[in-house]
């Protein structure tokens, strides 16, 4: 006979959301798992599990740093256990003039295992703050960690520190994730420079992650027999694309000048630097697609790598033109990619001090 | 150095090489290394390659690409095939025909490999690939050499991947050895063995040596025994003549069982680097106890399936087989019980099992712990519990397994074992990209750790040998066991006798 635990097990386990008082999500949680592990012989098998701590935070109120599309960030963890288990911590907060409440929520996303006979889930724990509950955050997050994970905490944008919030979460994370292409500030580069100085946990941003097929095209096109001193006669690199990719732009040049050697560049016009021995620009496209020109001495500017809208890169250099597919580039799999080792790349480090300069 | 290439070195993308394969208009090009090429292109592990295909079919450029194409459509883990990627592979697709004995054959094949080189702006390096017959590895290398293609040096590199079987036995594999190294240095032989390239077997390092709780308890302080696995529901398929010449002991234990051993039970290398790591598989090998001719029974069972049933299916005997001899004995099932002398595992046995026509397809390394040193909880409450086992499948459903004993909540002390599960499947949603691609990235790459070096198959043939001796000048039969059971009765007696049991994997 089905039980009400076993009817609850079922729902929970295909992604329906319960409300929960904040201080029994743990009880409630090992309350359904109980359920999972008496049901193994009535139905589906139903197991979790956890890799990482993903905590998301979601601000919002509109025109602050972090706002914008809650739903994209919820939707990405909503689709993450395909890449990655993990216990996803969603806190929204609208600050505003709105009485303190803090309300929670429990759900589930679940995948059929490989061979397709059992659902893993991994536990999905959103937490809304209203007026200054949001202090409140910080202890109930610490509390909802899954001991023995690392825990990650990804920002839409850049932190900001001074947030009392931001800064407690920057404290209990050992990745963080950030996405200044969604930056509604002048300097969100500066942050990250700064945060990556500051924190002992690495950073790394969403749009440099995506921009990975783009990098690794224009390091192909300087394989052998192609030398070193060819890839150094890059004189002038140009970055075309749209407005909404204006700061994961700046982190592409910032890798090639800093590949090729610079250390310092300057402002030589609105959207325009220059280093030692490289000219570096960025320039604002309608188009949504993302363009790299590299150009050698004499005005050869031959050599060009270019995303395209049905999910290709175009790489042309005088051998001729090639397509490939972009890699996997849901948000998910990058959130994935972000929480692996090999995401902690020095090109990154390396070329946001760069990036940096180019404001 | 490519400065582009610089501080990314998890992303390790080779030169731009071309991959010469001999056996090009065959099985496991089409099956397993066209599609595996494709696949690292597809992947961005591979910046640019080109592939010049030879055979003795007469085949033009236009017919191996369509070859080429099908293998592709059919056996790549990434399908459709994306016609982008296509359109600029398919071109760096080139095939000239040749008899691999012939010399003068070798000169047209510079000549093509020259002109593709020429045509695609490669810079020279070569891999060339034996998917070929073991009789013609010595005479392939022999004018390989002569025709100055595989020159030692680093820029550009010549390296070759040379598939098993390496020899049939000890004396085959030392020849076969020395002819190779008449032409090539060690650091440009690659001797696949694809079990290497499989994710859980290269996850036995990372949990062995990356863990810092499970190597304090990986010896014979601790260790009861150890149990490897390897399980096929299948037959012989279509390799009945091939099968009828090797049985189990040389197709499956001396080469693919013998790695998973070495990699259970090897001590940690001074680093990751290639040498270090299979000097310590070396170790293992050269510490096997030898078995004794006169007592191979003791030791070795040898089984062969009889008609059953498997996963439901009627199946026939191995003599009823295509390709097989109706009187045959060649065995399709053999148990070993080994030991590796030395101060970690001194009289721990191993038990090796390897078989055809099983109840299951399952590859698995299981670590028995020895049960606690006093009964605590009563012998009756104990008794079922058995030691901890550490169980490491590598196929299918890759995961490691921690069987322990927890109370059953309740009044009384009852024990009941439980079990601690990880499974890739559920962890990591990514596919496990095959094994032909991690090994072909890795030759190209130039990292032979997981290749199997000369002297290691030496070792392995060193121990496979008199077993083989042993069963001819004494006539051993194999004992028959019906498809569909976990082999023979001997098997089962082989750990009874030392008052332990097969698990069921």
């Amino acid at each position: 006979m089905t039980s009400t635990e076993d009817i609850r097990l079922e729902r929970f386990s295909a992604g329906e959301q319960f409300a929960v008082d904040p201080d029994g999500i743990e009880r409630e949680l090992a309350a359904i798992w109980r359920t999972a592990g008496r049901s193994t012989d009535r139905g589906q098998p139903v197991t979790r599990a956890c890799l990482w701590n993903v905590v998301v935070h979601v601000e919002e109120r509109d025109g602050r740093e972090g706002s914008g599309d809650a739903q994209t960030l919820i939707d990405t963890v909503d689709e993450m256990p395909r890449h990655l288990a993990a216990r996803a911590l969603v806190l929204r907060t609208t600050k505003a003039d709105e009485a303190a409440a803090l309300e929670s929520w429990i759900s589930a996303n679940c995948i059929l295992s490989g061979d397709g006979g059992k659902l893993v889930c991994s536990e999905e724990i959103t937490l809304q703050s209203k007026g200054d509950a949001d202090r409140r955050l910080p202890s109930l997050v610490r509390a909802l960690l899954v001991p023995a994970v690392p825990t990650a905490v990804v920002f839409e944008g850049a932190p900001m520190i001074e947030d009392k919030t931001t800064a407690a979460l920057i404290r209990l994370s050992d990745r963080i994730v950030v996405n200044v292409d969604r930056s509604t500030l002048d300097d969100p580069l500066t942050r990250v420079l700064g945060l990556v100085d500051a924190v002992p946990a690495s950073a790394i941003d969403i749009g440099w992650l995506a921009d990975r097929h783009l990098r690794q095209e224009i390091a192909a096109l300087f394989d052998a027999p192609r030398s070193e001193d060819d890839a150094k006669s890059i004189c002038e690199v140009r970055v075309v694309a749209p407005a909404h990719r204006r700061w994961s732009s700046r982190l592409l040049l910032g890798w090639v000048a800093s590949a090729l050697g610079e250390k310092k560049v300057v402002a030589d016009g609105p959207s325009r630097w220059r280093g030692e021995d490289l000219e570096l620009e960025y320039v604002e496209s309608e188009a949504r697609e993302t363009t790299v020109t590299l150009c050698m001495p004499g005005d050869r500017c031959d050599v060009c790598v270019r995303t395209e809208e049905s999910g290709r890169v175009e790489v042309t250099d005088e051998r001729g033109t090639a397509r490939r597919p972009k890699e996997d580039a849901v948000r998910a799999a990058l959130l994935a990619r972000a929480l692996t080792t090999r995401s902690q790349d020095d090109a990154f480090e390396k070329a946001l001090a760069i990036a940096e300069q180019m404001r | 150095m490519n400065p582009f290439r610089a501080d990314t070195p998890s992303d390790r993308t080779p030169e731009p090489t071309t991959i010469v394969i001999f056996g090009a208009s065959g099985d496991l090009t089409k099956r397993k290394l066209v599609p595996a090429i494709y696949n690292l292109l597809v992947e961005r592990h591979l910046s640019r390659v080109t592939i010049v295909g030879t055979s003795r079919t007469e085949l033009s450029d236009d017919e191996f690409r369509e070859l080429a194409k099908a293998g592709i459509d059919e056996h790549s883990r990434k399908k459709p095939i994306d016609e982008d990627v296509w359109e600029t592979f398919g071109p760096h697709l080139h095939y000239v025909a040749g008899d691999f004995k012939d010399p003068s054959a070798y000169e047209t094949l510079k000549k093509k490999i020259e002109e593709v080189e020429a045509e695609h702006d490669m810079p020279g390096n070569r891999l060339f690939y034996l998917s070929v017959p073991p009789s013609v590895f010595a005479p392939i290398i022999e004018n390989l050499g002569r025709a100055g293609l595989v020159n030692p040096g680093e820029d550009p590199f010549a390296r070759v991947i040379i598939e098993k079987p390496f020899g049939t036995n000890l004396e085959s594999a030392k020849a076969l050895n020395e002819d190779v190294h008449q032409v090539l240095q060690e650091n440009q032989i690659f001797r696949i063995d694809h079990y290497l390239g499989k994710e859980t077997v290269q996850n036995l390092l990372v949990f062995r040596f990356a863990n810092g709780i499970f190597e304090p308890l990986w010896n014979s302080r601790y260790v009861d025994h150890v149990q490897i696995t390897g399980a096929e529901t299948l037959g012989v398929e279509r390799r009945g003549a091939y099968f009828e010449r090797a049985g189990i002991l040389r197709d499956m234990v001396q080469n693919h069982l013998f790695q998973v051993l070495c990699l259970a039970g090897m001590e940690p290398p001074v680093s990751f680097d290639a040498d270090a790591v299979r000097d310590e598989k070396l170790k293992v090998l050269r510490a096997l106890r030898p078995i004794d001719p006169d007592n191979v029974t003791e030791r070795v069972v040898r089984g062969q399936y009889t008609s059953g049933s498997v996963l439901g299916t009627d199946v026939p005997g191995y003599r009823e087989e295509d390709g097989t001899d109706p009187k045959s004995n060649t065995e399709t099932f053999v148990a070993l019980k080994l030991f590796v002398d030395n101060w970690r595992w001194a009289g721990v046995p191993f038990y090796l099992r390897s078989g055809k026509r099983m109840p299951k397809k399952a590859t698995e390394i299981a670590i028995h712990f020895k049960s606690a040193p006093h009964r605590l909880f009563g012998s009756e409450q104990m008794a079922d519990l058995g030691g901890n086992v550490l169980a490491i499948r590598i196929q299918p459903d890759e995961g490691i397994t921690l069987s322990i004993g927890s109370k059953v909540p309740g009044q009384a002390v009852e024990i009941a074992p439980v079990t601690m599960e990880f499974r890739y499947a559920s962890s990591f949603g990514v596919q496990a990209p095959e094994a032909y691609e991690r090994l072909l990235l890795d030759a190209l790459n130039g990292d032979g750790t997981l290749f199997t070096r000369g002297d290691e198959v030496e070792a392995s043939w060193r121990f496979i040998t008199p077993i083989h001796r042993a069963w001819d000048e004494h006539g051993i039969e194999p004992e028959l066991y019906e498809a569909g059971s976990w082999g023979p009765e001997s098997s089962r007696q082989l750990l009874k006798f030392d008052g332990r049991r097969w698990r069921k994997p």
